[in-house]
């Protein structure tokens, strides 16, 4: 459980708003500044390229491309989360199950999702299903945080609120949907946040492919980073902008609220 | 009533709870005493049907309410959200009036909004009872409901708790650490040791009961001397 993993910033917090706008701006640039060195090799950077990218890509293509990369990584946690709820389900309702579930989850999530790469790719692409290929490398990644976040969860519920609810009728769903899923509440919120991070990692991967004489390009942040990186730092920037644009507002917009509203569910 | 026979219960191959046999009446209040590891909430346990016996019977004439040592309430419900929970997950339409009447009896009227974050311990605990009273059950199990309380808490929920037995007819089974809370309370003491009942201890004692008083001290005496020796 990583309870703590996520960075108070009580210190900008005291700050007034515009100074706070002015520390993120300078994170942003800081993180672009060494995204672009190291994309470039350390070359020299023309600013004529910098500024002139929007005649090779359009605003709008950014924007389509950053909705698509959100999109897939949206779906896959879903389907993650929906995958966590079942297996949930079915170790409260089997505890058995978990003996042998547990260890087999274990084995697999310490494999890196770069091992399957190969396999997936090369089933999918013969299936002609790009996107499905996609989406299954980014549910490996990002499934296993929400999993094992939720599996933590449940095991952090003290036994005394479990007894109290069988006494009082909390039985099958209802004690999954009204006891054990609001438990579970803040280490969901948690493994989701490590879920999302998981899937960032991946988007290239899952958007650009190259695999012996497979090579895959799905519409996406991933993709337009990978093929710009090194040839073209406007629109690289461009696009890295995207992506810290799209990661900061749903921190600010999901994370972060839920984050606050799930002390509520926390057990003393 | 409550009818406890031959009750054995084994884990991980040990005997937790060796040959069990005992009783309550109707509108007794039971205290389990005995010293820790003893089995008294391994017993209470089985009683309320959240462990299964290895053998042996548990005969109860009503289905039982219970009270935790913790106050086991739910963090993201308000108190009076708790005091409903067992009725909502019933199913069942209630009186909402039910809810008001036992909210008051607990004395929780101007906190009923309150989450269990911002009540104090002996709220809490309050917020228990009144959970196992609004289901109306007549058979109420606690578990150590006290000993998490500061002294002057810890009085007031006794006379509370004394007051709400003979008010609504409860058979009583609570599980107890304190000698001198279990004889200020119970009619009746069982000891525990070592997965055992060693000893049931029968006294009067009239009530209101003199915590001072030479008879009350005389039998907390002599369920020390019993326990000790």
């Amino acid at each position: 459980m990583q309870h703590h993993f996520r960075h108070e910033q009580h210190h900008l917090n005291k700050k007034p708003l515009h100074k706070k706008v002015l520390y993120y701006l300078l994170a942003i640039m800081i993180i672009i500044a060494i995204s672009t060195l190291l994309a470039t090799n350390f070359q020299s950077v023309y600013p004529q390229t910098l500024i002139d990218f929007y005649q090779r890509i359009s605003v709008v293509q950014i924007l389509l491309y950053g909705l698509f990369t959100l999109t897939r990584v949206t779906i896959a946690y879903t389907i993650g989360l929906f995958m966590t709820m079942i297996f949930l389900f079915l170790i409260i309702k089997f505890r058995r199950i978990e003996n042998f579930i547990m260890p087999v989850f274990d084995i697999l999530q310490s494999v890196p999702v770069l091992a399957f790469f190969p396999l997936i790719i090369v089933t999918f692409a013969n299936l002609h299903m790009p996107e499905l290929a996609a989406q299954i490398v980014l549910i490996v990644a990002c499934f296993w945080s929400v999993f094992f976040g939720a599996i933590g969860g449940f095991h952090q519920i003290p036994q005394d609120i479990l007894d109290a609810a069988k006494i009082y009728n909390a039985k099958g769903p209802k004690l999954f949907f009204k006891v054990i899923l609001p438990a579970i509440f803040p280490a969901l919120v948690t493994g989701s946040i490590l879920s999302f991070g998981a899937s960032w990692n991946v988007i290239i991967i899952s958007e650009y492919i190259n695999y012996g004489n497979i090579s895959i390009r799905l519409p996406g942040l991933g993709n337009l980073l990978s093929s710009s990186a090194g040839r073209d730092t406007g629109v690289f920037i461009a696009s890295l902008l995207m992506l810290v644009i799209i990661i900061f507002t749903l921190d600010r917009l999901v994370w972060h609220p839920l984050t606050e509203h799930s002390q509520k569910y926390k057990f003393e | 009533m409550i009818k406890v026979e031959n009750l054995f219960l084994h884990y991980r191959g040990k005997t937790i709870l060796h040959d069990i046999n005992f009783s309550v009446a109707e509108n007794e209040f039971v205290c389990l005493v005995g010293e820790s590891g003893s089995g008294k909430t391994t017993l209470l346990k089985v009683i309320a049907g959240l462990l299964k016996q290895s053998r042996g019977t548990v005969l109860k004439e009503h289905h039982v309410s219970m009270v935790f040592q913790s106050a086991a309430l739910l963090p993201w419900l308000t108190v009076r959200e708790n005091i409903e929970f067992p009725l909502k997950t019933a199913g069942k339409d209630y009186d909402t009036g039910l809810i008001d009447k036992t909210i008051k009896e607990v004395s929780l009227s101007e906190h009923q909004h309150k989450y269990p974050r911002d009540l104090s311990g002996g709220q809490r605990q309050r917020v228990g009872i009144a959970r196992a009273l609004v289901v109306n059950r007549k058979i109420l199990l606690l578990d150590e409901p006290f000993s998490a309380l500061d002294i002057k808490t810890s009085i007031e929920l006794r006379q509370d708790l004394l007051r709400l037995w003979k008010q609504n007819n409860l058979t009583i089974v609570m599980v107890s650490h304190l000698v001198e809370e279990a004889v200020e309370l119970a009619d009746r003491i069982v000891i525990m040791q070592a997965g055992k009942i060693r000893r049931e201890v029968n006294f009067h004692l009239e009530r209101p009961r003199e915590l001072e008083s030479k008879s009350f001290l005389k039998v907390v005496d002599h369920v020390k001397e019993l326990i000790e020796n």
